[in-house]
């Protein structure tokens, strides 16, 4: 395994809280098309982005939720808490307007977050109809077809971005 | 260097910057990086490749036709790649074919989100890449950092999804009900191992 120097991708040492949030149907990891999800399970993938966090200095606090109001008023109560979000809004993406309009009130900076590409994903799955992210339009970010590394990508980007925006002198 | 000793794999990964990236840093109005220069960019994707342990082999061009035959001289023997199309995202069909022909995995890099940065520029015809639909996947929109971050996340692809490790299939079909083969971001012939 490789050993990968986490805390070398980011300049800043200050700690942020990221909210991390996995909608509809990613309760069912390691359940899934492991072409496009890969094999690992649930409380694996959790132990994994604390891991992660760890490594490059975040706090994270995370929902894993089926239920679009739970999402909704889990945005509504870490509005403060957080530094920025990484969100994959799974079953939500095309109708995603309540999730995308919580997180802009929020005013902090979202990293929309994807296991698999979701423009090939919906051309095989949707074929006869045009269907695309509702978040990408005011997210900072887009992630996606990485599988759980997208995940990784997302937190090194958007800490470095939160580092700068916090402590422009470090950028 | 930061290495030990399980350091992985020495993948060999191509950049690629598309026409105006090497003018970045000179632009009046508005910029979606903290860089003086391609050189600073350059710099910083060497500089995380070695923190990897992989191999970097990065270019920068403004012309569609080099980039081109830069894909097929490196292109068999790189395991992967990140593509930064550029000026050449939203009709860079040759750039997309070339790609998929060399057909090893590839990350679509842009410093801004696209969504938001088309919306802007072309208000009046919907433009959007066409580069997406052969990649491996996307990461835009963190500025310079999303090299950093799209190199440690492409890696980690690799390290965990490789030919040496198939990934086997636990469902048979995908909502098409075409059955996939499985194996997935497998080497081209003839990269260094």
């Amino acid at each position: 395994m490789r050993n990968l120097p986490l805390g070398s991708f980011r300049a800043s040492r200050a700690i942020r809280t990221i909210g991390v949030i996995d909608g509809p149907n990613m309760s069912q990891l390691g359940k899934r098309n492991a072409k496009k999800y890969g094999t690992i399970g649930r409380d694996d993938f959790n132990a994994q982005l604390r891991e992660w966090a760890d490594g490059l200095g975040a706090e994270l606090v995370l929902l894993v939720s089926n239920h679009d109001g739970e999402i909704l008023e889990f945005i509504h109560a870490n509005a403060d808490v957080v530094d920025g979000w990484i969100v994959n809004p799974a079953g939500w993406q095309i109708y995603a307007e309540p999730v995308r309009h919580a997180l802009e009130m929020t005013g902090k900076p979202n990293a929309e977050t994807h296991f698999a590409n979701t423009v090939t994903h919906f051309a095989h799955a949707q074929p006869h109809v045009r269907v695309e992210s509702g978040l990408t339009g005011t997210a900072l970010s887009l992630t996606m077809g990485l599988r759980q590394y997208s995940y990784l990508t997302s937190l090194i980007g958007l800490l470095n971005v939160i580092d700068a925006q916090q402590e422009p002198a470090s950028a | 260097m930061v290495r030990t000793s399980n350091d992985g794999k020495r993948w060999r990964i191509g950049v690629i910057d598309g026409p105006n990236m090497s003018f970045i840093g000179r632009e009046k109005g508005a910029r979606h990086h903290n860089l003086q220069s391609w050189d600073e960019l350059r710099d910083l994707v060497a500089a995380t490749g070695d923190r990897l342990g992989v191999e970097i082999l990065h270019t920068v061009s403004n012309y569609e036709g080099r980039i081109l035959e830069w894909i097929h001289a490196e292109g068999p023997g790189l395991d992967g790649l990140l593509v930064n199309p550029g000026g050449l995202t939203t009709y860079g069909e040759g750039l997309r074919h070339a790609l998929e022909e060399n057909g090893t995995p590839y990350v679509e890099v842009h410093l801004f989100n696209p969504v938001q940065y088309y919306a802007s520029v072309s208000p009046h015809i919907r433009l959007e890449s066409r580069l997406t639909s052969s990649a491996q996947g996307v990461v835009a929109g963190f500025g310079e950092h999303g090299y950093v971050a799209a190199l440690v996340g492409l890696v980690s692809y690799l390290d965990g999804f490789s030919e040496a490790d198939p990934v086997e299939e636990t469902e048979g079909a995908d909502a098409a009900g075409h059955t996939e083969g499985a194996g997935h971001a497998e080497p081209a012939e003839g990269a260094g191992r």
